[in-house]
């Protein structure tokens, strides 16, 4: 290796290091701003805490209904991943692997749902879901997550499913086995990863969603981690910023947990699949 | 089984798969478009209210609202600068990771934590971040001299748009880098080895390989990423709430304001249109003016798809 070509790769490093610290950082000074006492957040703020505590913490787990969002956020992200799954696994099917009319037209049409702004949307979803007794419910929630998952997670499916080596089904194909059975008995079990990332990609989309949480839920019984966290953060004319950092980790932490355990498979089942 | 069995039990399959993400989208996304058209022709204030209907009224006077007009403006400055913007750095990021170093593996996983985390801890991470007495940014730039006064970054009508502008690339980019990244890994390494051994330099094999290679994922997620950016409320809503002032208000956040707190929906939902149909213009002489890159990605479809 010439010493040009390390200088280079040095530098490279730097800058990937630079944009990592700017994306990380944050995460890294609230988990620390958790731990001091909201007075020492105030003023004269120090790099290095002189104080550490748990206050915070104990506002958040004992004094609020933190433990209520959470399962709240989880079931609505559950019934997402439930519902969007084999909407998207039978689309992504239909759009690689068959042929009809019609078939392009209707892939772009559910594409075109990024194209309606979704603050614009809620007025008649709030009137129609009115009518179908869907206010105030985790479900209808969970149906409008999906409507927003799915078509990306259309896109992401059969992407992946085109980088899986071919000669299995064509093996099924000349034996005469059903596109169906071939589906079950080949594709998804070759699928899994990619699979495993599009439940992730669900989830996270119903997990990070405010909007419709905040337009469609109006009891304070059935609010998901973000509103009822912002709810208390932002209601209050002062922060407590002790607070906020937090309930930012308490709502982080699930997330950063499903990315220790299944993080690389989502990567691995979104690069597999080579989008072009 | 004749070939043309096989084929009709086929397309038969491929419909119905392909049905139920159809209908959902239908029921959640179309039939609220159609209600919300109907809405904006009466002068209905909140749901469930009486009303009467008024026809082209609420369009008319949006027409001549200078608070919508100036939204138009600011979601038209918004989306250029973010969607641009995003769509830039994403894809120097992903060029800067894609070739191996120590530490890919890491990078490639959590980079994508700012935008797998609830908007709403971003809202509070970076309102944290850019406090004026208390903010990371302003008690360190102060301490080492950089800055007399603290920097109002959400609450100076004249940067809180920059820093939501950060904020909301802080957010995103990372999702679209790796989007960058998966494409990138489709380029056939052949073609590299190739321009390698004609002697081809880095820029050259960029120009000519990387780059061609690129444009139809480029092409999809210019649009998407426009359409995206054009949509974005709760980051700025959790933020600014628009302000200070209405220096960052949004069609998205007026609309929302003017249905919710303003108890005009029939207004709320006229703007909607007006702003839906804006962007369906914009995407019909997008995909026009690119139609060739949505045409390859296309073929490459049919190919594959025999």
């Amino acid at each position: 290796m010439n010493s040009s070509y390390s200088a280079i790769s040095i530098l490279r490093l730097l800058v990937i290091v630079l944009i990592m610290f700017i994306l990380l950082a944050p995460f890294l000074w609230i988990l620390i701003a958790s731990f001091r006492p909201n007075m020492e957040l105030v003023r004269n703020q120090t790099l290095i805490p002189q104080n550490i505590t748990l206050e915070n913490y104990v506002s958040l787990f004992a004094k609020s209904a933190y433990w209520k969002w959470v399962i709240n956020s989880f079931i609505v992200s559950i019934y997402t991943v439930i519902l969007s799954l084999p909407l998207i696994v039978a689309g992504a099917y239909s759009v690689y692997r068959t042929q009809f009319r019609g078939r392009n037209v209707l892939s772009f049409f559910l594409l075109s749902v990024y194209i309606f702004p979704t603050a614009l949307l809620v007025v008649p979803i709030f009137k129609i879901f009115d009518g179908l007794s869907l206010i105030d419910s985790h479900l209808g929630c969970a149906l409008m997550n999906t409507a927003f998952a799915v078509p990306f997670g259309i896109w992401l499916l059969q992407a992946f499913l085109r980088s899986l080596p071919p000669e299995l089904e064509e093996a099924a194909a000349v034996d005469g086995i059903s596109k169906t059975r071939t589906l079950f008995q080949i594709i998804i079990p070759q699928a899994a990863p990619g699979i495993i990332a599009i439940a992730m990609f669900a989830f996270i989309v119903s997990w990070t969603e405010y909007l419709f949480a905040m337009t469609l839920l109006l009891s304070n019984d059935l609010h998901t981690l973000p509103i009822g966290l912002t709810g208390i953060v932002f209601g209050q004319y002062r922060v407590n910023w002790g607070f906020a950092a937090a309930g930012a980790v308490g709502s982080a932490l699930p997330v950063f947990i499903l990315f220790l355990i299944v993080g690389r498979w989502f990567i691995r089942g979104i690069s597999a699949g080579a989008i072009k | 089984m004749t070939q043309n069995d096989f084929r009709n039990s086929e397309a038969r399959l491929g419909l119905y798969l392909i049905l139920p993400a159809v209908v959902l989208v239908i029921l959640v996304v179309i039939l609220p478009i159609i209600s919300g058209i109907q809405i904006s022709f009466t002068s209905q204030r909140v749901v469930g209210s009486e009303f009467e209907t008024v026809g082209l009224k609420n369009y008319l006077d949006l027409f001549g609202d200078k608070n919508f007009i100036a939204s138009l403006g600011r979601s038209a400055v918004w989306v250029i600068a973010n969607g641009l913007f995003q769509t830039v750095i994403s894809l120097l990021i992903a060029l800067l990771i894609n070739q191996p170093f120590r530490g890919q593996n890491f990078v490639r996983t959590w980079i994508l934590l700012p935008w797998a985390v609830p908007a709403a801890v971003t809202a509070i991470l970076w309102r944290w971040m850019f406090d004026a007495t208390s903010g990371i940014i302003n008690t360190s730039m102060m301490g080492m001299g950089m800055l007399e006064k603290p920097l109002l970054f959400l609450a100076n009508p004249e940067i809180a748009g920059i820093s939501l502008t950060f904020v909301n690339s802080w957010r995103y980019v990372p999702f679209l880098t790796i989007i960058f990244l998966a494409s990138l890994a489709s380029v056939p390494e052949e073609e590299y080895e190739a321009a390698k051994v004609d002697g081809a330099g880095m820029w050259l094999q960029f120009k000519s390989i990387t780059f061609p290679n690129l444009l139809p994922t480029l092409t999809v997620l210019g649009l998407v990423g426009t359409l995206w950016a054009s949509n974005v409320f709760d980051i700025i809503w959790m933020m600014t709430r628009g302000g200070p002032g209405v220096s960052t208000t949004t069609v998205p956040v007026l609309m929302y304001d003017t249905a919710f707190y303003g108890y005009n929906i029939s207004k709320a939902s006229a703007g909607a249109i007006i702003f839906l149909l804006l962007l369906i213009i914009f995407a019909i002489v997008f995909i026009f003016l690119n139609r060739k890159q949505f045409i390859l990605a296309n073929e490459t479809f049919k190919d594959l798809s025999k």
